[in-house]
């Protein structure tokens, strides 16, 4: 009859039934969980999810040395049996003026610390967990505490617990309203943006920060992730976020820090998995030879065989199917706190004073002598700086044209062109240190610990090992002057630029 | 008419009535839940779990050594004609890099050294893939050197045992900057001052599962590997392919060979070790194996007038 009408009806129907349902926010596995077997990917997977959760859901194991944020309080009202309901009191900061809100305590989960409740302690072999409670609500003026789950025995007043998460969600929400567009939402530099940016945001996931004051292999501490966010850093598409306030800082930093930590914790246990040969690469091959390899067992072992009737070589140690459902039975859980506590430990070190770098003299002014060492030192053998950043520094020395073995991006093979890369593989410049730009701050501080750290994921190599500091000061004081030109008067001159008949 | 009034009055209501229920609008205002999970008990520090449960038997059956330990030796050999590689540098080029220190000699190419007569593999890794911690070379408390010299690492291939202290020297007088990029154990990177002596220390934790590849941002050309391991069962083929590993308790074991040029040339294969007496395996490989191509893969160009 009237096909116009269904036809059109046809067309709403859609809409309609689909309704306007928020999409579902998730971590993404790494490329490395991505290329194991589907059953180790989901071992992996669970065991993250288990420790860091979703956008959505978050999980705050205090095992990490993260600013959850911590609000404490005490039960001043007891609840009866069976009820979710109590009076509190929250020992705010005293400090702090405000009055605590409903918003405030929103979803936050809560530990006990006293009580029938307290459980410190969870099964480390089985993992085993206490109930999680959380705050379903929060009436202010009552002053009464409901939670998601009912409380079988009554807590009574005295019972002191303390309610976590707060930073870590303002973190996140903050997060994704200023940094995933870039960063993306696992912190892997994927962001929706990330492909028309050059450099690459930062990939929180590989533990490598370019810019900070830790010597060596540490993490940045939390100082140099404030500064980068807070100054930006000149020459890239990184902003600078002053006009954020200081709490929402700290909350982004912890988050990031967070995020960080969620994807050195997946990595190594991708790791684990691969190392075992359980990625979809080596899997079917091993699989393929399994049997053989088995047959051959039992041949080379044939006087155990004859001697003992019940002997049989292990299967697990062949079949790698039968090792990884023994290796998730017995190690797994082991291993997942011990990689938790590598990642924990290397985390709290860089907040540990004595890495950050700091010169053991002051720098001396920049006269001319000390620019004329400098200029010594970088076109010099012993630091090569010439080579990449180029005689007159402006990022066009030899290795710049020459084709690389980089042992990290390109494992162990030869890139396909010619000139530097990152870690990541993609193409990178020495910098133009006649532009007066440098990305990692600009006082003479950051200059020098960029020589004396390096920077790490790029080919720029630490000179701790190799340059005094008052032979780093100079190189500093003399790059600091090679915007304005070169005083020595012999690199910058304007003799090339006469042209030859 | 009629029809049209009709559609727009279904769809203006789908619009209006679509914000506010089905489920919430924007989702990322929505407040994340927070799972609060407390940190589990401290253990006591145990010797580390057995990382790799699917590679090797346990020590049970090492435990007794009524008959005293065995050990497993071997060769490792060629079949064919290996390729003739030319040095990495040749001496007194004057376009290599830093020829003064790099050019003073010839920088052979180390990725295959085979032996004159017999053709034994020289710098080929074996390594039994678990073993008792007290079996094998046992751990020394002395520092490991590991030099580099006219532009060459010294030695090309080196085993140590995790936890033990590594010096890195530099007996050249120009800069060099090792890298080494591991799985387990991080990255390293440290620049090297000319004629470095007292060493840049460096230790690894972890026991890798395969030889980790050492180079020099500056030299390109320049490679070493080094195996960190956490037991003793190890060893290095000589120049003449032969390999020792001493003092490995009577058992069954899982023996990994691996070559820089080929990778695992054998993984997890079975040996039993009888106690007191060497077990000989020798191991023999064609040369086409250690002939892969090195390089960037080739690049497929379409000639084509279709458009």
């Amino acid at each position: 009859m009237n096909v116009r009408l269904i036809s059109v009806l046809l067309l709403i129907a859609p809409v309609l039934a689909a309704g306007c349902g928020a999409p579902k926010t998730r971590f993404a596995d790494s490329e490395r969980t991505e290329g194991l077997i589907p059953k180790a990917r989901t071992a992996v997977s669970d065991a993250v999810n288990d420790a860091f959760g979703t956008p959505d859901d978050l999980v705050a194991w205090q095992l990490f040395p993260v600013d959850y944020g911590e609000i404490p309080g005490e039960v001043t009202g007891g609840s009866t049996d069976g009820s979710n309901r109590f009076a509190i009191a929250l020992h705010a900061d005293p400090e702090d003026e405000t009055t605590v809100s409903a918003d405030d305590l929103a979803n936050l989960g809560l530990i006990w610390q006293s009580g029938k409740y307290q459980r410190a302690v969870i099964d480390s072999k089985s993992g085993e967990q206490p109930a999680h409670f959380q705050v379903l609500g929060y009436d202010s003026d009552a002053g009464e505490l409901a939670l998601n789950a009912n409380l079988a025995e009554a807590v009574s007043p005295g019972d002191r617990f303390v309610l976590v998460g707060r930073k870590l969600q303002r973190g996140r929400m903050l997060y994704a309203e200023h940094c995933m567009h870039c960063h993306g939402v696992s912190g892997d530099g994927h962001g929706p943006t990330a492909k028309y940016l050059n450099p690459r945001p930062r990939d929180y996931r590989s533990g490598k920060f370019k810019f900070k004051s830790t010597r060596g292999e540490n993490r940045p501490n939390r100082d140099d992730l404030e500064r980068t966010i807070r100054y930006g850093l000149a020459g890239t598409y990184m902003p600078s976020f002053l006009l954020l306030e200081d709490d929402e800082l700290d909350a982004i930093v912890e988050y990031i820090r967070w995020l960080a930590m969620r994807g050195e914790f997946e990595d190594k246990l991708a790791i684990e998995f691969a190392s075992m040969q359980l990625t979809k690469e080596a899997y079917p091959q091993v699989a393929r030879e399994a049997a053989e390899k088995y047959q051959d067992a039992m041949k080379q072992w044939q006087d155990e065989l004859d001697s003992d009737p019940d002997f049989k070589p292990r299967e697990e140690n062949f079949f790698p199917d039968k090792a990884l459902d023994l290796y998730l039975e017995e190690s797994y859980q082991t291993v997942i706190l011990e990689k938790a506590r590598e990642v924990t430990k290397v985390w709290t070190d860089a907040e540990n004073e004595a890495v950050v770098v700091v010169p053991s003299v002051p720098r001396p002014e920049p006269t001319p002598e000390s620019i004329a060492r400098g200029r010594e030192l970088f076109l010099s053998g012993t630091t090569k700086c010439a080579e990449c950043h180029g005689v007159t520094g402006r990022g066009d020395g030899s290795q710049t044209r020459s084709f690389q073995t980089n042992a990290v991006a390109f494992e162990g093979g030869v890139p396909p062109e010619p000139g530097l890369f990152d870690d990541w593989g993609y193409e990178i410049r020495p910098r133009d240190l006649t532009r007066s730009i440098y990305r990692g701050g600009r006082r003479p501080i950051d200059i020098f610990r960029r020589i004396s750290i390096g920077i790490k994921g790029t080919p720029m190599p630490a000179f701790d090992t190799a340059l005094k500091d008052e032979q780093i000061w100079d190189v500093v004081n003399y790059v600091m002057s090679l915007p304005y030109g070169d005083r020595n008067g012999t690199a910058n001159s304007n003799e090339k630029r006469v042209a030859k008949r | 008419m009629t029809i049209l009034r009709a559609a727009l009055l279904v769809s203006a209501t789908a619009f209006a009535v679509c914000p506010l229920g089905c489920g919430g609008g924007d989702g990322a205002s929505k407040v994340p839940t927070v799972t609060a999970r407390p940190k589990p008990a401290d253990d006591p520090k145990t010797a580390p779990a057995d990382k790799n449960p699917a590679n090797g038997e346990t020590k049970k059956n090492g435990g007794s050594s009524e008959s005293g330990a065995g050990s497993i030796t071997g060769v490792v050999k060629l079949t064919g004609d290996p390729p003739t590689l030319p040095p990495l540098v040749r001496k007194g080029d004057k376009n290599a890099k830093d020829a003064p220190v790099c050019a003073a000699m010839d920088v052979p190419n180390e990725s295959l050294v085979v032996s004159e007569n017999g053709g034994g593999v020289a710098n080929v890794f074996v390594y039994l893939s678990k073993a008792p911690e007290q079996a094998g070379h046992p751990a020394s408390d002395e520092a490991v050197e590991f030099d580099q010299e006219f532009c060459r690492f010294k030695p090309h291939c080196l085993i140590v045992r995790t936890g033990t202290q590594l010096k890195i020297l530099n007996s050249d007088q120009i800069l060099h900057n090792t890298r080494i990029r591991t799985l387990r154990n991080g990255n390293f990177d440290a620049g090297l001052s000319p004629g470095e002596k007292e060493g840049v220390p460096h230790k690894y934790g972890s026991p890798e599962p395969e030889p980790v590849r050492v180079g020099c941002d500056i030299h390109p050309w320049m490679a070493a590997y080094h195996l960190p391991l956490n037991h003793g069962c190890y060893a290095l083929t000589d120049k003449d392919g032969k390999f020792t590993i001493p003092n490995v308790p009577k058992g069954r074991y899982q023996v990994n060979v691996w070559h820089e040029r080929a990778g695992f040339l054998e993984r997890n294969a079975s040996i039993v070790v009888r106690g007191g007496q060497p077990t000989q395996r020798d191991f023999d490989y064609q040369a086409d194996r250690f002939t892969a191509f090195e390089g960037p893969a080739p690049k497929t160009v379409r000639l084509s007038s279709a458009r």
